[in-house]
């Protein structure tokens, strides 16, 4: 009967609030964290095939969360630091046929895990941040042999952003028209369109 | 057989108070899933149109991702509509998309997803404020 009633108070002081939504096909969900790096992965991306050091390790705050959610079986212990910035850093994080990518910033992080099926293709869209100076992040994997990506945005401009690590890192100001992302990789010539995440369509 | 009730009070009496030691650090721990079905491209949703809201909290934690096959572009975001203003690190990835937003004091906030696809999609959302 103790055990009982203790078991019942550490249930309900743990957890608050649980949804009924749908939890299907929850990245989080069904994947222990990888142990190594999968060979898919190591055999498209350099900055995987590098020895791990102590400068490639996430800050503890956030790899500690990241334990806790996981995503596609992603695990920290793995990673590899691409772009080093002082305010914002771009780290490689292996994971079950997934790669993410995470990007520090303002004390928290932004996260996004293309297939490893894509990376290898050269075929992974990019993703876009609001920073908290309002720029407009806009990062991503490449696989080995992608120098650089064309960032297009406004009319006509086009900005070429250098890789490194496997990754590429931009901000552009805030308000800035985002159009594309470009490339040339495996696949030849790759266009992926860009949203402001900022940006207003129709509310709910 | 009084000594023995008084044991087994004394032991209640503790595990109660060890409970209570752990229990406050985990108070504010929430989660939420929510689920967008045939969301129109474009439209922020919080699964207030299906009845999986879990209502405003401090969430420092949203993953949005796509629950179906296709590739399109999914966006999360942390919402004040009080204010109509949403917090630092609001993004948009490939079928999947999350962010860690530090440390959210107010529980004032609806946690978002949306897609970018053109057409309705189905897409999901997680939430939690375990920070």
């Amino acid at each position: 009967m103790v055990a009982g009633l203790a078991v019942l108070l550490l249930g309900t002081a743990s957890v608050t609030a649980i949804a009924d939504g749908d939890e299907s096909n929850h990245p989080g969900d069904g994947h222990p964290q990888v142990e190594s790096i999968e060979a898919s992965a190591t055999a498209t991306m350099a900055v995987l095939r590098s020895p791990r050091t102590s400068g490639d390790g996430l800050p503890a705050h956030l790899s500690g969360r990241m334990d806790e959610h996981s995503p596609f079986g992603m695990n920290p212990d793995l990673s590899r630091l691409s772009i080093g910035n002082v305010a914002n850093s771009v780290y490689v994080v292996p994971a079950h046929g997934h790669v993410c990518v995470v990007l520090t910033m303002d004390g928290g992080a932004d996260l996004s895990c293309p297939s490893t099926d894509d990376i290898v293709d050269g075929r992974v869209a990019p993703t876009t941040v609001i920073l908290g100076t309002g720029g407009i992040a806009i990062y991503g994997l490449v696989p080995d042999g992608v120098e650089e990506v064309a960032v297009r945005t406004g009319e006509a401009d086009s900005l070429d952003v250098a890789t490194q690590g496997n990754a590429y890192y931009t901000v552009v100001p805030p308000g800035t028209p985002l159009r594309s992302v470009a490339y040339v990789g495996p696949s030849g010539s790759v266009e992926f369109p860009i949203v402001d995440p900022s940006a207003v369509f129709e509310e709910q | 057989m009084r000594q023995a009730r008084a044991r087994l009070a004394v032991l209640a009496l503790g595990l109660v108070c060890a409970i209570g030691a752990v229990a406050p650090a985990q108070a504010d721990a929430a989660i939420s899933y929510f689920n967008c079905v045939s969301k129109p491209s474009g439209q922020w949703c919080d699964g207030r149109a299906n009845g999986s809201y879990d209502g405003q909290n401090s969430w420092d934690y949203v993953d949005a991702w796509n629950p179906g096959g296709g590739s399109f572009e999914v966006c999360q975001r942390v919402f004040k509509p009080s204010s109509g203003n949403w917090l630092t690190g609001s993004s948009c990835g490939p079928d999947y998309a999350s962010h860690y937003y530090g440390d959210v004091q107010c529980t004032c906030y609806d946690a978002e997803v949306r897609q970018n696809s053109g057409s309705p999609q189905n897409v999901n959302g997680f939430a939690d404020s375990a920070w």
